[in-house]
């Protein structure tokens, strides 16, 4: 239940600081996939489901506020959750500059995802030119962002599994 | 019991399941389109205020330091804008002596346009779509308002976008400047019709692209475009903006370029609504 209230704050607060904090301080007009860093975090420590529960509740939050077609970035957003689950064996969770590289990774396959959806079936195929302006921008900003916010979910994770653990033991 | 659970359903199936899931709210949404509008309400209802809240405070620690940087360019611009305002007030006077005959008229063919006329409503910016592909945004005014879909926004003298959503306490606005926008409009001058479309590529820029105009049509640059009379959703007469270019197509039978739109989208925090709706095709066919 802690655990649950927690992946909610934190994908609400991701959720506000990209759309309106972020969006103002958009740095040379792009602005970090702040949810989707939140999505994989949540894959690389804690494994499969959970990457996926997180990135479904992300793309179930942007798309009840920004309306459009329901399931279009929950789909998304779930297989970004569980593609960085994958990593969560290999990974020594002490290490945050892999997971913010593999973030960087998600992000661009992100970024091919809406180009094929939203624009190479309208007939809009520059993809060198979407892939200068707006993925490669996006993707750098993320890995940057991805390394603060890794670190600090990497952190809070810890504190709740302490809480955790000391839980069960005064249940056991 | 949680390692039951683990042991009957692994990460692959509930991957599958949620895939399942998501086609299917894809399927339903193009199916029935407000079918999920409940959901939507309700998360809406806890999401609006703390937007609101956050909004405001980063807003305000922006433009705090933005106002600094701005200080600098200031003095500069203010020899530039005193210039401009002697320009300015010989344009007033010669408009001021277009609004008399203009006036005159209109009395003589009662026509009572203009969109000085139409009723509005002022609503705050409250968030712009998350990433870098889109151009939504949402207000912070909706269904109890009065505000419904396809009424059209402005600001700063200029066409903004149209609501296509409608919540209770918000609404989402289509900005002309996204990629799968596209307004019909046509050059005030002259009234020939052209197609008015957002680009991302061309907004890069800061233009929009402006399509389908007759070659022999008399659309210069410089000249200004307002949405048409023909119109299915805007009202007749908004100015949208400037022609920057325009060019023979390689068909040699229309022209088309590229257009600046008057609205700085960058700095957009409050917009008005029109309430008053254009009378579509809908309206009449029903």
């Amino acid at each position: 239940m802690k655990r649950f209230l927690f992946i909610v704050a934190v994908v609400l607060l991701g959720f506000l600081l990209q759309n309106n904090v972020f969006a103002l301080i958009s740095f040379v007009r792009t602005t970090p996939n702040i949810l989707l860093v939140i999505t994989c975090s949540f894959g690389f420590i804690r494994g499969r489901r959970e990457g996926m529960f997180v990135g479904l509740f992300s793309g179930l939050l942007i798309e009840c506020v920004f309306g459009g077609t329901m399931g279009f970035y929950m789909l998304i957003y779930v297989y970004l959750g569980y593609f960085s689950g994958i990593w969560h064996k290999y990974f020594d969770v002490e290490n945050i500059i892999m997971p913010s590289l593999l973030c960087g990774i998600s992000d661009l396959i992100y970024g091919l995802y809406i180009f094929v959806v939203r624009f190479a079936l309208r007939n809009r195929l520059d993809l060198g030119f979407y892939f200068r302006t707006i993925i490669l921008p996006e993707v750098l900003y993320t890995v940057v962002i991805a390394l603060l916010v890794f670190g600090i979910l990497l952190m809070a994770n810890r504190k709740l599994e302490q809480l955790e653990k000391r839980r069960a033991a005064k249940f056991v | 019991m949680n390692q039951k659970f683990k042991d009957i359903f692994t990460a692959k199936h509930i991957l599958i399941g949620l895939t399942a899931l998501c086609l299917l709210f894809i399927g339903l949404s193009f199916l029935y389109g407000d079918a999920a509008n409940p959901v939507k309400n309700a998360v809406n209802k806890v999401v609006l205020p703390m937007q609101k809240g956050i909004n405001s405070v980063g807003s305000r620690l922006f433009s705090s330091a933005e106002e600094l940087a701005a200080l600098k360019d200031a003095q500069e611009e203010n020899a530039k804008l005193k210039e401009q305002i002697a320009n300015l007030q010989q344009e007033i006077s010669l408009s001021e002596q277009e609004r008399y005959e203009l006036q005159t008229l209109r009395k003589l063919y009662e026509l009572d346009a203009g969109y000085s006329d139409y009723e509005k409503v002022g609503a705050r910016v409250i968030g712009k779509d998350s990433g870098n592909w889109f151009h939504y945004f949402l207000i912070d005014k909706g269904a109890a308002d009065g505000i419904e879909v396809n009424m059209n926004v402005i600001a700063q003298g200029g066409l903004v976008g149209i609501v296509t959503e409608v919540r209770e306490n918000s609404a989402k606005v289509l900005a002309i400047i996204d990629d799968e926008s596209n307004v019909s409009a046509a050059s005030l001058a002259s009234q020939d019709s052209c197609m008015i479309s957002g680009d991302l590529k061309l907004y890069q820029d800061g233009v929009l692209s402006l399509m389908y105009v007759d070659k022999d049509a008399p659309i210069n640059e410089g000249d200004k475009i307002v949405t048409s009379s023909t119109s299915n959703k805007f009202l007749p007469g908004i100015l949208i903006g400037y022609v920057k270019s325009i060019e023979v197509d390689a068909n040699n039978l229309t022209k088309s370029g590229t257009l600046i739109p008057v609205v700085d989208f960058e700095h957009l925090d409050t917009v008005l609504v029109i309430t008053t709706q254009k009378e579509g095709w809908d309206s009449w066919t029903e």
